[in-house]
This record gives structure tokens, C-alpha cells and sequence, in this order.
């Protein structure tokens, strides 16, 4: 299950584009049935922050999600996908990836040849991010008052 | 929702599409459903192509897409109320199912059940009239059974239909209800009777009689 959620963190935080140029390196899933075409609402972002921890609201997000049917040959495998914002494409290409990822044999296949990559390119965007944020970094701290 | 609340698991495998054209079919299942109310008794088709759950029929599943959201609440006669159709209901609809038959907005009745006693349902109060039943009803037919005519606003003269159920107490069921919508008004409880792709609505101010 946690290679799941992982599957869709990083497919939903990689650029659809970049989805797109790593999938044919996939073979076709076929024949697959919208069980939900792509639609567009709004989510409700719950947080947890304080010394309790109790869960707030902290406002809405546009989010897609799309939902398909894969008749794989080992039988029917369904998928869901959800992504901020409004790209109907890339909501549907995760619940694409979500009913591979569920199917034993092709679940290794989107790892190594999509998911992977994506993931490895999100850690060094990270880290690029984390390092340049680091040369700003500021130390503080209190002289002591010497009486 | 409360944040932090849980979502409960539906089996998605067996769950059946939805409109093919989201927007487009929701608005033409609206455009003929508001004219078949504007057309008592008149059998008006419902042009568009859904998944449907196993029992359901294209022109019940098409109006259950198209009326229930989160708000409305649902009864299912026995032949419906299936895993299947009450997972298909919340998952394209987030529609639920009401406690019991008095606290439905929609219900939907298969041919293969008898008709349920129409007390059962709500029929809205005067302070809000809309705040009753209505309730689909598939049939065998919509052009042969039995014949009704049907009186009311909407209607010139009189209108013409035939039902076919396999209630042998129709024709008494439904005059009993006409009798009682008429007494009760502005509350009671709009029907609409299904087949196939076909509906005719029977809005509480028509009074429906049996043709002998």
C-alpha cells in the first residue's frame, strides 16, 4: 500500500509533460473505460498545527480527479487519480499509472521505467531548492552580557 | 465534512460508469425531465447513454445521475437495493441512503417489485411543500397495460396513457393517490414512471383515472 501512495505523490507532483515522455516506454493498457471522466472541483485542505494537533480547515484547492476501469487480462483493475489544479490530462494518466501500479506484473515495469525517474528528478529539484535556501540562511543568536 | 473525518471504502471493480458527456447529458436528462413535469403524462425519451448499475434502466439511471447530489437521500425498493446500486449512487453522486422510506427526496421502484404503499413517503408539509417524495417507478410498458387518463394543469383537455405493471391493484393504487395529492394540496408526492428510456411524469396536481 505505501508503494501506492508513494506512486501517486510523485506522479501527482511531476509535470504532466514529463509523465508523458517517460509513458511510452510502457506498453498500451487496453481497453480501459472511464468509470469517472476528469472533473474539476474544489477539496478541503485540512491541517494540523498547535500544541494539540487538533485538524483545522485551512482553505480550499482546485483539485481533478478521474477514475478508470482496465480490463487487464488478468481481470478488471480500477484506478484513481487526483491532482491540484486543472489538467484533466495528467488526473487521467495517474489513474492510468494507479491501475497499472495494481497489476503484479506491470506494477515493476512502472516503477523502474516512470515512477523512478519522476522520483529521482523531484529529489534533486528538491534539493537544489533546499540548498539554495541554505546560502540564505541567517544564525542567530544571543551574545552573552558580560556584567 | 469535519476535517480529519473518514471516508468509508466502496468496491470500486463493480462500479458502473456515468454519463458519457458529463455536462451535456446531465443538462439534456434535465431539459427532459423538466418537460416531461411541464407535459404530465406524456411519454418523453431521455437521449443519452449512461453506465448503469445491474436492475437500473437507462432512463431511471439517467435521472438518478442527474437529481441526486449530497443533499437528497435515497429509498430503494428490494429489487434495487443492492450493493451495487447504492455504491454507484454515492460514488458518481455522493448521494446516501435515507433511514427509511419517509426520509427520501428520490426513490426508485424496479419493475419486478410491487408498488410500495405511497403512505410510506413524505409528502412535504405546508410550510414547505417541497419537501416531499418522488418517487421513479419502472414499468413493463409505457404505450400498452393499463389505460389511464390524466386531468390537470399542463394538460388541455385530457391526456392519455397506458402503464403496465405487474400490480394487479394499479388502476385503485394510483386513483387512491390522485384522491390523496388532491386533498393534501400543495404537499404531496410526484411520480415518475420509467421503461426503458422512456418517462412520463404524473406531477401531484394531475389526477390520474383508469380507463375501463
Amino acid at each position: 500500500m505505501r508503494a501506492r501512495q508513494r506512486r501517486h505523490a510523485v506522479l501527482a507532483c511531476s509535470p504532466s509533460a514529463r509523465i508523458e515522455a517517460l509513458w511510452p516506454r510502457l506498453a498500451d493498457l487496453r481497453p480501459v473505460a472511464w468509470i469517472r471522466r476528469p472533473e474539476t472541483g474544489l477539496v478541503m485542505l485540512a491541517g494540523r498545527i498547535g500544541g494539540t494537533g487538533e485538524p483545522f480547515n485551512l482553505g480550499e484547492a482546485t483539485l481533478t480527479r478521474c477514475t478508470v476501469r482496465w480490463d487487464s487480462p488478468s481481470g478488471p483493475i480500477v484506478g484513481s487519480g487526483h491532482v491540484l489544479g486543472r489538467s484533466r490530462r495528467h488526473a487521467a494518466l495517474i489513474a492510468l499509472a494507479d491501475c497499472a501500479g495494481q497489476h503484479p506484473d506491470w506494477a515493476t515495469q512502472l516503477d523502474r521505467l516512470v515512477v523512478d525517474p519522476l522520483a529521482a528528478e523531484l529529489d534533486a529539484a528538491r534539493s537544489t531548492a533546499d540548498r539554495e535556501a541554505a546560502a540564505t540562511r541567517a544564525e542567530f543568536f544571543t551574545l552573552v552580557r558580560s556584567e | 465534512m469535519k476535517p480529519g473525518a473518514p471516508a468509508t471504502g466502496i468496491a470500486l471493480e463493480g462500479i458502473a460508469g456515468g454519463f458519457a458527456s458529463p455536462v451535456h447529458d446531465a443538462q439534456a436528462t434535465f431539459r427532459a425531465l423538466m418537460g416531461a413535469f411541464a407535459h404530465p403524462a406524456t411519454v418523453v425519451r431521455i437521449e443519452v447513454t449512461t453506465g448503469r448499475p445491474q436492475g437500473m434502466h437507462q432512463a431511471m439511471a439517467a435521472a438518478a445521475l442527474g437529481l441526486l447530489d449530497r443533499e437528497t437521500s435515497v429509498w430503494l425498493s428490494p429489487a434495487l437495493d443492492t450493493v451495487d446500486v447504492a455504491d454507484w449512487m454515492r460514488f458518481h453522486n455522493s448521494a446516501a441512503k435515507a433511514a427509511n422510506a419517509g426520509a427520501a427526496t428520490f426513490s426508485f421502484v424496479a419493475t419486478g417489485d410491487r408498488l410500495p404503499e405511497f403512505d410510506r413517503f413524505a409528502h412535504g408539509t405546508d410550510e414547505h411543500p417541497e419537501r416531499s417524495a418522488t418517487v421513479f417507478i419502472e414499468c413493463e410498458s409505457l404505450t400498452a397495460g393499463q389505460g389511464f387518463t390524466a386531468h390537470g394543469p399542463g394538460i388541455r383537455d385530457a391526456q392519455h396513457i397506458a402503464i403496465a405493471r405487474p400490480d394487479p391493484d394499479l388502476a385503485d393504487r394510483l386513483r387512491m393517490l390522485s384522491i390523496a395529492n388532491a386533498r393534501r394540496f400543495p404537499t404531496g408526492i410526484d411520480l415518475v414512471f420509467t421503461c426503458g428510456a422512456s418517462i412520463a411524469a404524473v406531477p401531484r396536481s394531475v389526477r390520474l383515472d383508469a380507463v375501463r
